[in-house]
């Protein structure tokens, strides 16, 4: 791209995303139509696009972060400030000269308030835009050469003035209009945080709303809602009261705790419900207190609110609770919902310390949580963990021997890297059936991880410690052997978490970060709590496979799919600012960003053309364990948003903070694999599956082929036609 | 009541029940039964002798095998050495267990590859091979552990004409505190050929150093060996890393695992004093991992082990062809197996079991062989009871070497069958005829006729 281009590009992005960030959004159209509605004054309209190129390009100049800038994040402060100077004062030479100066103090504002509020994880919302307004409101009145506006107050003059006949027609209309009060205070209302308290403003943005996101609309209506409820209750007309600033501050209120900041649930929608009167009475409350001033409260109660519950909200032990804190920002309601929903799930092996078994091969669980021997009480989150053959006896022979038994000796590894904190290593091992319960843990090594963070390895085999206190151990190296001391009648190794450093401390529940179950089929848990009877071992991961995956910034694949008018294409490994990699496409800029961690490759999200054959490997790779075990399923749950279903979609959308319907499901199958040290020949069949009610909307399968260590070929198979695509070998 | 068994009359000298230095009297149990199914079934429907093999030990054996290293180790792969049994029931029994294929020729690589196995499963060790079989071996990705520089400079001139890149390993030789020291094969650790070839692999740059191989010596009485020998193959792979930041993928400590057979002049029985497969797996185990590789970074384990995985799994049902008594007047009896047969009856002493039921009473024996030839015995000295003509015996621990190193002599091979989990009897090698030798020779036709 040119450098011309991209400038102009940037530029774009800033200017438009500085509308639609008003209504938290990304969304073009939306911004658009709001552009249009800020013109309705055409003053006003100027101001405001004066103050928004202002703000962004001294924030461009001034060298700001790229990404905030083009987000609108430095704009959209501006934008309102400008605006309401637009509406306020007659337009003049020196006027747009106070535009363009307030802006500038505005974009300053903007700033201080990141650093201010940032350091609270809070947004600023729009704080600089009040403190600004007001200030500006204030100082304005000395400057004589400014005059008080009156647009707003012959509005049939003006309209005329600047807009003819056709726009008085227009006006006029939807001043006739015979709908009801609350339909129409709802769309005024909407007007409103544009400064145009006007029908056809507000339905133009009501539009843009329903187009950026189903849900942000139904929060609008249901914030405005409680509000007309509420107000009826108390027997206020709302209507009447101030100016529709009263309806504003609820939708966005709304809109910001409903779906936007927090995840939309009908939690999000009761808390939205309870704090409606609060908002009122900091409207009523604030306004009072203004009056003396003669200045508006605008948007003050929205952000005090909504401010004050974020922060409460980080007070929060556990973050999980209802309703759930957007952690990562996608700019839409929607996507916050459906990518939130089974993320705890995707991605909780990124909450906890990555803890693997603590033992080379299948051990199986012969006690675990709550077990009926000795896992009680403080000490229930243990396990023990003992090696059985394939008719589950423990030992070979008659088992007289504590040698007979096969976990007997075997390796015990440390679970994840952590300095040695604790060492028993003198304690005689005992003879198969007695117990030692004077020294009941008998021989222990105490490994400290982090704070408040230790795993505990009991009954180790006499003076098979290979570490002594102090040491740092790496994740996987031997320390010791299993053996048999303590209060242990057979040999077995006793694992546990806990919160503290000392021999008997009461156990943690935590879990292992990926194990795979082997008892019949091989079936893979992420995060999880290896049960009794499980036969658990660690991901090994397969070299051929972890390679094909392991996609380094900078790689390029390229391929071709046979039988197609457009064969070839090529994939880019990129990387951006914040550290996430992802696939593009050359020809369609399609991304999907994906994470990769030795035993796991998976994508988290996918962005563009859906005719893309980066689409169809985003759903056929969604989630792939990197070791190979035959025959293994894994199995996830794709967003909604990932499918191109129309109007199910928009039904989804409306219902889902109540219910989620559009389940797509992904299931992977490790078909074969020829282990070879040149690289593994290994098939992978996956399918992505949408059903409804029992009928099967969608039904895709796929075929990867590796080879070399790398992927070699995709079969795509959807109804009954197959294409192919193939991977040229890098050499 | 069942008719009691007529027992020839015998004299014995009086036995005080002490043990005597040799250890108690042996009085193994008949064997009856293999698996489950009949000895005399077995003679009656396929004859006598008769090579039994059974599936459910080779399995067990291998799992147990297996599950020794892969609870000490995280990547563990067998390779099976055809050389110790090379018949494919029995090598797909291996491979269905998860063994890639250690062949030492032309000919075993042809076998393994009829057998299925990927042939960048196959590991091609020994120190004689072709150059057509290199090329062959090497173009279909198959692991070629080089033996000496010769083959070294002739693969590597051959690699010049070869679409992909030849995947080798090198053997190495070495001290590792045994007697003899195997240094006929690959290249000693010690004297720094082992270096000099690896020098000349990465340099040269031809061939794609993928493994270690060593293989220390056979039948080896002490784990202690191999945990020297793994030591000083992880030295080199350190040493590689260091010097050309390369990673080898693998490490092949070769074989040499004792079976539970007793070598000749033991002075106690085999099974109770060689090395169990947890004794080597924790020496080579312990080693690899205490050697300087990090956790995550530790190359494949691969173990050619052959005779400790097969031996007990074979049997030979044999039976008495006459009994005699020898000018010292000492017993022998004549039975139907011979050496030719039994190879490994030259340094083991096989276990022999009567297979049906016999009274308290023992004699000092000598088992010969049918073979009229001198060298024809199966066991010097053995207790055994009092055997009638036409009674069987089983000869134990015979899975290995033998159906690969029987010799055609004087008589032809008999039946090999192969007992499943099930139960069922599979014929898995036909006895051979007349025809199958005869067939192959030719005769000048002025010497077609004798008269």
């Amino acid at each position: 791209m040119l450098k011309s281009e991209k400038l102009i590009n940037e530029i774009s992005n800033s200017f438009l995303n500085s509308y639609s960030m008003v209504f938290f959004s990304k969304n073009r159209v939306l911004a658009v139509l709001l552009v249009i509605v800020s013109f309705f004054d055409i003053y006003a309209g100027l101001a405001g696009a004066l103050s928004v190129l202002t703000a962004n390009i001294i924030a461009r100049f001034l060298g700001l972060n790229h990404y905030n800038i083009s987000s609108g994040f430095y704009g959209f402060n501006a934008l309102l400030v400008g605006m309401g100077l637009g509406i306020a004062i007659e337009p003049s030479l020196p006027f747009f000269a106070i535009v363009f100066f307030v802006a500038l103090a505005t974009l300053f504002l903007s700033i201080a308030f990141e650093g201010i509020m940032g350091k609270y994880g809070l947004p600023y919302l729009t704080i600089p835009f009040l403190l600004s307004l007001w200030l500006a409101e204030l100082a304005i009145r000395s400057y004589t050469k400014l005059q008080p506006s009156d647009a707003d107050i012959f509005t049939m003059n003006t309209m005329y003035a600047r807009g003819g006949d056709t726009m008085l027609l227009i006006y006029k209309w939807f001043g006739d209009v015979q709908w009801p009060l609350v339909v129409k205070t709802y769309f005024k209302s909407l007007g409103a945080i544009f400064f145009q308290y006007h029908l056809l403003a507000g339905i133009l943005i009501a539009v843009g709303l329903v187009l950026y996101s189903r849900i942000a609309f139904l929060l609008s209506l249901f914030g405005f809602g409680a509000a007309w409820l509420f107000y009826l209750l108390i027997g206020a007309n709302m209507h009447e009261l101030d100016y529709g600033f009263i309806g504003f501050n609820h939708i966005l209120t709304a809109i910001a705790l409903g779906g936007f900041f927090m995840i939309a649930s009908r939690w999000s929608l009761l808390w939205v419900l309870a704090l409606t009167p609060v908002v009122s009475i900091i409207i009523t409350g604030t306004s009072a207190i203004l009056q003396p001033f003669q200045l508006t409260v605008y948007s003050l109660p929205f952000n005090a609110v909504v401010l004050v519950f974020l922060y409460a909200m980080k007070f929060r032990e556990r973050m999980l609770l209802k309703p759930e804190t957007v952690i990562v920002q996608h700019f839409s309601p929607e996507e916050n919902l459906y990518s939130g929903m089974n993320a705890r799930e995707r991605f909780r092996n990124q909450l906890y310390i990555q803890f693997s078994l603590p033992f080379y091969g299948n051990w199986l669980v012969n006690q675990g949580h709550d077990g009926e021997h000795t896992h009680r009480d403080e000490w229930k989150y243990a396990w023990d963990f003992v090696v059985s053959d394939e008719n589950g006896k423990e030992y070979e022979s008659d088992g007289s021997k504590i040698e007979d038994f096969y976990c007997f000796g075997k390796p015990v590894l440390a679970p994840a890297d952590g300095w040695i904190e604790e060492v028993v290593d003198m304690i005689d091992d005992n003879e198969p059936g007695d117990y030692n319960l004077e020294q009941n843990w008998g021989n222990t090594i105490i490994i400290k991880h982090t704070e408040g963070m230790y795993s505990k390895l009991s009954h180790l085999k006499k003076q098979s410690v290979l570490v002594t206190r102090g040491t740092y151990v790496y994740k996987g190296q031997v320390i010791a052997h299993c053996g048999n001391s303590g209060r242990s009648p057979y040999p077995h190794l006793h694992f546990q978490f806990q919160a503290t450093p000392f021999i008997g401390s009461k156990t943690l529940k935590y879990p292992f970060s990926q194990y795979v179950i082997s008892n019949t089929d091989f079936a893979l848990k992420l995060s999880g709590i290896p049960e009794e009877e499980q036969i658990v071992q660690n991901i090994e991961p397969d070299a051929s496979l972890a390679k094909a995956f392991k996609f380094i910034p900078g790689q390029e694949l390229t391929y071709c799919i046979l039988e197609s008018s457009q064969p070839e294409g090529k994939w880019s490994v990129k990387t951006d600012m914040l550290n996430n990699r992802y696939l593009e496409c050359a020809t369609s800029g399609a991304k999907a960003y994906f994470r990769y961690d030795e035993k796991l490759f998976y994508f988290t999200h996918f962005a563009g053309s859906k005719k893309s054959l980066l689409y169809h490997f985003y759903l056929s790779a969604y989630k792939v364990p990197l070791g190979f075990y035959k025959n293994m399923q894994v199995e996830d749950i794709f967003p909604p948003t990932i499918l191109r279903l129309g109007l199910l979609r928009i039904l989804q959308d409306v219902v889902s903070p109540v219910v989620l319907f559009l389940k797509p499901m992904y299931k992977l199958v490790y078909s074969k694999n020829e282990e070879l040290i040149s690289g593994s020949k290994i098939v992978l069949e996956s399918e992505c599956n949408l059903k409804l009610a029992g009928k099967e909307l969608r039904h895709w399968s796929y075929k990867l082929e590796f080879a070399d260590n790398q992927l070699e070929t995709i079969e795509i198979k959807i109804k009954d036609s197959i294409q192919k695509a193939v991977f040229k070998k890098s050499s | 009541m069942e008719k009691k068994r007529y027992e020839r009359p015998h004299l014995v000298k009086l036995d005080t029940g002490m043990p005597s230095k040799a250890g108690l009297r042996g009085d193994s149990p008949a064997t009856t039964r293999i698996d489950g199914v009949q000895v005399k079934e077995l003679i009656a429907k396929f004859g006598s002798p008769l090579f039994v093999m059974s599936e459910q030990t080779i399995r067990s054996t291998y799992q147990k095998a297996f599950k020794a290293f892969s609870t000490r180790y995280p990547k563990v792969q067998f390779a099976w050495s055809y050389k110790t049994n090379y018949l494919p029931a029995v090598c797909n029994v291996f491979h269905q267990e998860g063994s890639w294929a250690e062949v030492v020729s032309g000919f075993e690589y042809d076998k393994a590859l009829a057998n299925g196995i990927d042939p960048g499963k196959i590991i091609f060790n020994g120190p004689g091979k072709s150059a057509e079989e290199l090329k062959k071996a090497a173009e279909n990705g198959s692991l070629i552990h080089i033996d000496h520089l010769d083959e070294l400079y002739l693969l590597t001139d051959l690699a010049g004409e070869m679409k992909r890149k030849p995947l080798v390993a090198i053997r190495v030789n070495m001290d590792t505190g045994i007697y003899p020291m195997w240094d006929r094969f690959g290249f000693n650790y010690e004297n720094g050929q082992a270096w000099d070839a690896l020098n000349k692999i990465m340099l040269a740059g031809k061939l794609e150093l993928v493994g270690l191989h060593t293989h220390i010596g056979t039948f080896i009485m002490s784990a202690t060996p191999y945990a020297v020998a793994a030591s000083k193959l992880a030295d080199l792979a350190l040493g590689l890393q260091q010097k050309f930041n390369h990673n080898i993928r693998y490490i092949d400590m070769g074989g040499g695992f004792a079976s539970k057979n007793t070598l000749k002049g033991s002075y106690l029985p085999g099974a109770d004093t060689n090395p169990s497969f947890d004794d080597y797996a924790e020496a080579i185990t312990t080693a690899l991992v205490n050697s300087g590789f990090k956790p995550e970074s530790l190359p494949l384990l691969i173990l050619e082990t052959g005779r400790a995985l097969i031996d007990e799994a074979g049997y030979i049902i044999t039976s008495v062809i006459a009994n005699k008594r020898l000018s010292t007047g000492r017993r022998a009896t004549v039975i139907d197996a011979g050496v030719n047969l039994l190879f490994t009856s030259f340094w083991y002493e096989h276990p022999v079991t009567p297979a049906q039921g016999f009274s308290q009473y023992r004699e000092e024996n000598t088992l010969y062989g049918p073979l009229c030839m001198n060298i024809d015995c199966v066991r010097d000295s053995i207790n055994l009871p009092l055997l009638n003509k036409g009674d069987s015996l089983v000869i134990h621990y015979t899975g290995a070497y033998n159906l690969t190193q029987w010799m055609q002599f004087i008589t032809l091979r008999p039946n090999v069958v192969m007992i499943d989990r099930e139960g069922n009897t599979h014929l898995i090698r036909e006895s051979e005829s007349v025809n199958v030798i005869s067939g192959l020779e030719k005769t000048p036709d002025y010497l077609k006729h004798v008269k």
